[in-house]
Protein backbone atom coordinates (compact mmCIF):
# COMPACT_ATOMS: atom_id res chain seq x y z
CA UNK A 1 0.00 0.00 0.00
CA UNK A 2 1.11 3.26 -0.61
CA UNK A 3 1.53 6.61 1.83
CA UNK A 4 -1.39 7.94 -0.10
CA UNK A 5 -3.54 4.78 0.24
CA UNK A 6 -2.06 4.52 3.86
CA UNK A 7 -2.65 7.92 4.74
CA UNK A 8 -6.05 8.21 2.77
CA UNK A 9 -6.84 5.30 4.97
CA UNK A 10 -6.59 6.86 8.63
CA UNK A 11 -8.14 10.01 7.28
CA UNK A 12 -11.64 8.41 6.21
CA UNK A 13 -11.25 6.23 9.51
CA UNK A 14 -11.20 9.52 11.50
CA UNK A 15 -14.64 10.14 10.19
CA UNK A 16 -15.80 6.73 10.06
CA UNK A 17 -15.27 6.87 13.47
CA UNK A 18 -17.39 9.92 14.20
CA UNK A 19 -20.32 8.94 12.21
CA UNK A 20 -20.30 5.71 14.55
CA UNK A 21 -20.21 7.97 17.70
CA UNK A 22 -16.96 6.28 18.45
CA UNK A 23 -14.75 9.70 19.81
CA UNK A 24 -12.34 6.91 21.38
CA UNK A 25 -11.72 6.04 17.97
CA UNK A 26 -11.07 9.02 15.98
CA UNK A 27 -9.15 11.13 18.65
CA UNK A 28 -6.71 7.73 19.02
CA UNK A 29 -5.73 8.77 15.28
CA UNK A 30 -4.51 11.82 16.51
CA UNK A 31 -1.00 12.97 17.69
CA UNK A 32 -0.73 13.98 21.06
CA UNK A 33 0.13 17.93 19.73
CA UNK A 34 -2.31 17.67 16.56
CA UNK A 35 -4.18 20.50 15.97
CA UNK A 36 -7.99 21.13 13.87
CA UNK A 37 -9.21 24.16 12.69
CA UNK A 38 -12.82 24.76 12.76
CA UNK A 39 -13.37 27.33 9.77
CA UNK A 40 -14.81 30.74 10.73
CA UNK A 41 -13.77 33.92 12.68
CA UNK A 42 -13.44 33.15 16.50
CA UNK A 43 -14.21 36.43 17.06
CA UNK A 44 -17.73 36.11 14.88
CA UNK A 45 -18.55 32.22 15.58
CA UNK A 46 -18.17 30.22 18.75
CA UNK A 47 -16.97 27.46 17.29
CA UNK A 48 -14.52 28.84 15.48
CA UNK A 49 -10.64 28.63 15.95
CA UNK A 50 -7.87 26.10 16.57
CA UNK A 51 -8.17 23.39 18.89
CA UNK A 52 -5.98 20.68 20.31
CA UNK A 53 -6.74 17.01 20.96
CA UNK A 54 -8.83 17.52 24.85
CA UNK A 55 -10.91 20.69 23.33
CA UNK A 56 -11.73 18.76 20.24
CA UNK A 57 -12.98 15.97 22.29
CA UNK A 58 -15.70 18.30 24.25
CA UNK A 59 -16.53 19.74 21.02
CA UNK A 60 -17.61 16.83 19.27
CA UNK A 61 -18.97 15.43 22.66
CA UNK A 62 -21.58 18.83 22.45
CA UNK A 63 -21.84 17.76 18.86
CA UNK A 64 -22.91 14.49 19.29
CA UNK A 65 -25.14 15.61 22.59
CA UNK A 66 -27.28 17.72 20.55
CA UNK A 67 -27.48 14.80 17.68
CA UNK A 68 -28.46 11.96 19.15
CA UNK A 69 -28.60 9.63 16.43
CA UNK A 70 -25.11 11.02 15.26
CA UNK A 71 -23.93 12.99 12.17
CA UNK A 72 -23.81 10.55 8.93
CA UNK A 73 -20.82 11.41 6.85
CA UNK A 74 -20.55 10.60 3.16
CA UNK A 75 -17.87 10.73 1.01
CA UNK A 76 -17.58 12.72 -2.34
CA UNK A 77 -14.13 12.57 -2.83
CA UNK A 78 -11.02 12.13 -2.36
CA UNK A 79 -7.29 14.12 -3.28
CA UNK A 80 -4.23 13.17 -1.78
CA UNK A 81 -0.46 14.22 -2.06
CA UNK A 82 2.24 13.06 -0.17
CA UNK A 83 1.38 13.79 3.53
CA UNK A 84 -1.87 16.01 2.25
CA UNK A 85 -5.34 13.84 1.78
CA UNK A 86 -8.16 15.91 1.19
CA UNK A 87 -11.52 14.30 1.80
CA UNK A 88 -14.73 16.27 0.57
CA UNK A 89 -17.91 15.57 2.47
CA UNK A 90 -21.58 16.05 3.50
CA UNK A 91 -22.67 15.52 6.72
CA UNK A 92 -26.47 14.76 8.18
CA UNK A 93 -27.74 15.17 10.99
CA UNK A 94 -30.81 16.01 13.14
CA UNK A 95 -30.20 18.40 16.31
CA UNK A 96 -32.81 17.65 19.57
CA UNK A 97 -34.42 20.57 19.14
CA UNK A 98 -35.53 19.61 15.34
CA UNK A 99 -33.05 21.67 13.34
CA UNK A 100 -31.63 20.07 10.59
CA UNK A 101 -27.51 19.91 10.04
CA UNK A 102 -26.81 19.31 6.54
CA UNK A 103 -23.28 21.12 5.56
CA UNK A 104 -20.57 20.59 2.47
CA UNK A 105 -16.90 19.99 3.98
CA UNK A 106 -13.54 19.70 2.54
CA UNK A 107 -10.93 18.97 4.97
CA UNK A 108 -7.46 18.56 4.75
CA UNK A 109 -5.35 16.61 6.77
CA UNK A 110 -1.56 16.66 7.43
CA UNK A 111 -0.82 12.39 8.37
CA UNK A 112 2.90 12.02 9.02
CA UNK A 113 4.07 8.36 10.18
CA UNK A 114 0.34 7.18 10.87
CA UNK A 115 -0.78 9.83 12.73
CA UNK A 116 -2.74 13.05 11.92
CA UNK A 117 -0.53 16.21 12.84
CA UNK A 118 -3.47 18.77 11.23
CA UNK A 119 -6.34 19.18 10.20
CA UNK A 120 -8.20 22.01 8.65
CA UNK A 121 -11.75 21.95 8.12
CA UNK A 122 -13.53 24.17 5.50
CA UNK A 123 -17.60 23.55 5.32
CA UNK A 124 -20.83 26.57 5.08
CA UNK A 125 -20.05 28.62 7.82
CA UNK A 126 -23.51 30.28 7.55
CA UNK A 127 -25.03 26.96 7.37
CA UNK A 128 -23.29 25.97 10.73
CA UNK A 129 -24.04 29.17 12.58
CA UNK A 130 -27.68 29.34 11.65
CA UNK A 131 -28.06 25.46 12.70
CA UNK A 132 -25.92 25.68 15.87
CA UNK A 133 -25.82 29.26 17.01
CA UNK A 134 -29.08 31.90 16.40
CA UNK A 135 -31.62 32.11 18.50
CA UNK B 1 4.63 21.26 -20.58
CA UNK B 2 4.12 22.40 -16.86
CA UNK B 3 2.02 20.17 -14.59
CA UNK B 4 -1.66 21.46 -13.73
CA UNK B 5 0.08 22.11 -10.48
CA UNK B 6 2.20 24.37 -12.05
CA UNK B 7 -0.19 26.25 -14.11
CA UNK B 8 -2.55 27.15 -10.96
CA UNK B 9 0.40 28.25 -8.75
CA UNK B 10 1.49 30.62 -11.54
CA UNK B 11 -1.50 31.66 -11.99
CA UNK B 12 -2.19 32.40 -8.74
CA UNK B 13 1.36 34.06 -7.60
CA UNK B 14 -0.89 36.63 -9.91
CA UNK B 15 -3.57 37.08 -8.07
CA UNK B 16 -1.31 37.76 -4.75
CA UNK B 17 -0.18 40.91 -6.75
CA UNK B 18 -3.98 41.46 -7.00
CA UNK B 19 -3.98 40.25 -10.83
CA UNK B 20 -6.31 37.91 -12.06
CA UNK B 21 -5.63 38.11 -16.01
CA UNK B 22 -3.80 34.64 -16.11
CA UNK B 23 -6.81 32.99 -13.40
CA UNK B 24 -9.30 33.73 -15.55
CA UNK B 25 -7.03 32.84 -18.90
CA UNK B 26 -6.80 29.02 -17.38
CA UNK B 27 -10.78 29.00 -16.81
CA UNK B 28 -12.71 26.96 -19.37
CA UNK B 29 -15.67 28.96 -20.88
CA UNK B 30 -17.78 26.00 -20.24
CA UNK B 31 -16.65 25.82 -16.74
CA UNK B 32 -18.83 24.93 -13.67
CA UNK B 33 -18.16 26.85 -10.89
CA UNK B 34 -19.82 26.12 -7.50
CA UNK B 35 -20.06 28.28 -4.60
CA UNK B 36 -20.65 26.20 -2.23
CA UNK B 37 -23.58 27.71 1.06
CA UNK B 38 -26.99 28.41 1.66
CA UNK B 39 -27.30 31.62 0.61
CA UNK B 40 -27.48 34.03 -2.47
CA UNK B 41 -23.77 33.71 -3.33
CA UNK B 42 -23.82 30.09 -3.48
CA UNK B 43 -24.92 28.63 -6.63
CA UNK B 44 -23.74 26.82 -9.75
CA UNK B 45 -22.01 29.40 -12.03
CA UNK B 46 -22.46 27.72 -15.67
CA UNK B 47 -19.53 29.06 -18.12
CA UNK B 48 -16.77 31.67 -17.74
CA UNK B 49 -19.49 34.80 -18.82
CA UNK B 50 -21.58 33.78 -15.62
CA UNK B 51 -18.57 33.40 -13.63
CA UNK B 52 -17.99 37.05 -14.18
CA UNK B 53 -21.30 39.04 -14.47
CA UNK B 54 -22.90 36.71 -11.94
CA UNK B 55 -20.39 36.13 -9.29
CA UNK B 56 -17.18 38.57 -10.16
CA UNK B 57 -19.16 41.83 -10.88
CA UNK B 58 -21.05 41.44 -7.41
CA UNK B 59 -18.59 40.80 -5.35
CA UNK B 60 -16.05 43.50 -6.11
CA UNK B 61 -19.27 46.04 -6.09
CA UNK B 62 -18.24 45.12 -2.44
CA UNK B 63 -14.61 44.62 -2.37
CA UNK B 64 -12.16 47.19 -3.03
CA UNK B 65 -10.24 46.64 -6.04
CA UNK B 66 -7.75 44.65 -6.71
CA UNK B 67 -8.75 41.80 -4.96
CA UNK B 68 -5.79 39.52 -3.45
CA UNK B 69 -5.58 35.82 -2.98
CA UNK B 70 -2.09 34.58 -1.13
CA UNK B 71 -1.75 30.42 -1.23
CA UNK B 72 -1.46 28.92 1.52
CA UNK B 73 -1.12 25.59 0.38
CA UNK B 74 -1.20 23.67 -3.07
CA UNK B 75 -1.73 19.75 -3.85
CA UNK B 76 -2.42 18.22 -6.85
CA UNK B 77 -3.51 14.26 -7.90
CA UNK B 78 -3.95 13.33 -10.97
CA UNK B 79 -6.29 15.69 -13.43
CA UNK B 80 -7.04 17.40 -9.50
CA UNK B 81 -5.72 20.27 -7.54
CA UNK B 82 -6.29 21.55 -4.08
CA UNK B 83 -5.62 25.39 -3.46
CA UNK B 84 -5.86 26.63 -0.17
CA UNK B 85 -5.14 30.90 0.21
CA UNK B 86 -6.00 33.59 2.26
CA UNK B 87 -7.37 36.41 1.00
CA UNK B 88 -5.91 40.07 2.02
CA UNK B 89 -8.49 42.35 1.11
CA UNK B 90 -11.04 45.38 2.55
CA UNK B 91 -14.73 46.39 1.75
CA UNK B 92 -15.41 49.25 -0.23
CA UNK B 93 -16.71 50.90 2.99
CA UNK B 94 -13.18 49.98 4.18
CA UNK B 95 -13.81 47.08 6.68
CA UNK B 96 -11.53 44.28 6.39
CA UNK B 97 -12.04 41.44 4.47
CA UNK B 98 -9.97 38.35 5.52
CA UNK B 99 -11.86 35.53 4.08
CA UNK B 100 -10.14 31.39 3.50
CA UNK B 101 -10.48 29.35 0.72
CA UNK B 102 -10.32 26.05 -0.61
CA UNK B 103 -10.74 25.60 -3.90
CA UNK B 104 -11.04 21.61 -5.77
CA UNK B 105 -10.16 22.35 -8.91
CA UNK B 106 -10.44 19.44 -11.92
CA UNK B 107 -8.13 20.43 -14.91
CA UNK B 108 -8.59 19.05 -18.51
CA UNK B 109 -5.77 20.44 -21.17
CA UNK B 110 -4.01 23.06 -18.84
CA UNK B 111 -7.96 24.66 -18.21
CA UNK B 112 -9.99 24.29 -15.31
CA UNK B 113 -13.52 22.29 -16.35
CA UNK B 114 -15.22 22.67 -12.50
CA UNK B 115 -14.43 23.91 -9.76
CA UNK B 116 -15.91 23.89 -6.19
CA UNK B 117 -14.72 26.63 -3.94
CA UNK B 118 -15.58 26.65 -0.04
CA UNK B 119 -14.98 29.69 1.99
CA UNK B 120 -16.34 31.23 5.11
CA UNK B 121 -19.84 31.93 4.14
CA UNK B 122 -20.89 33.43 7.23
CA UNK B 123 -18.11 36.18 6.68
CA UNK B 124 -19.10 36.57 3.10
CA UNK B 125 -22.68 37.59 4.41
CA UNK B 126 -21.70 39.77 7.25
CA UNK B 127 -19.13 41.61 5.52
CA UNK B 128 -20.57 41.77 2.01
CA UNK B 129 -24.10 41.07 2.51
CA UNK B 130 -26.36 39.31 0.53
CA UNK B 131 -24.98 38.89 -3.91
CA UNK B 132 -26.94 41.87 -5.78
CA UNK B 133 -26.12 42.26 -9.07
CA UNK B 134 -25.11 45.59 -9.75
CA UNK B 135 -26.35 47.65 -12.77
CA UNK B 136 -24.72 48.36 -15.77
CA UNK B 137 -22.18 50.12 -15.96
Amino acid sequence: MTTQETNTRIAKRFFECFDAQDLDGALALLADDAQFRVPGKPSESPSAGPYDKKRLRRLFERILQNIPDGVRMTFKSVIAEGDLVALEMEGLGKLSNGRVYNNEYVILFVIRDALIREVREYNDTLHAYNVWHAA
Amino acid sequence: MPSNKEIVAAAFEKMAEGDPSLYLDMMADDIRYELVGDNSWGRIYTGKQAFREELGRPLMSRVEPPLKMRVTRILADGDHVILESAGENRTRSGEPYNNRYCMIMHMAGGKIVELTEYTDTDLVLRRLGDRVQPPEA
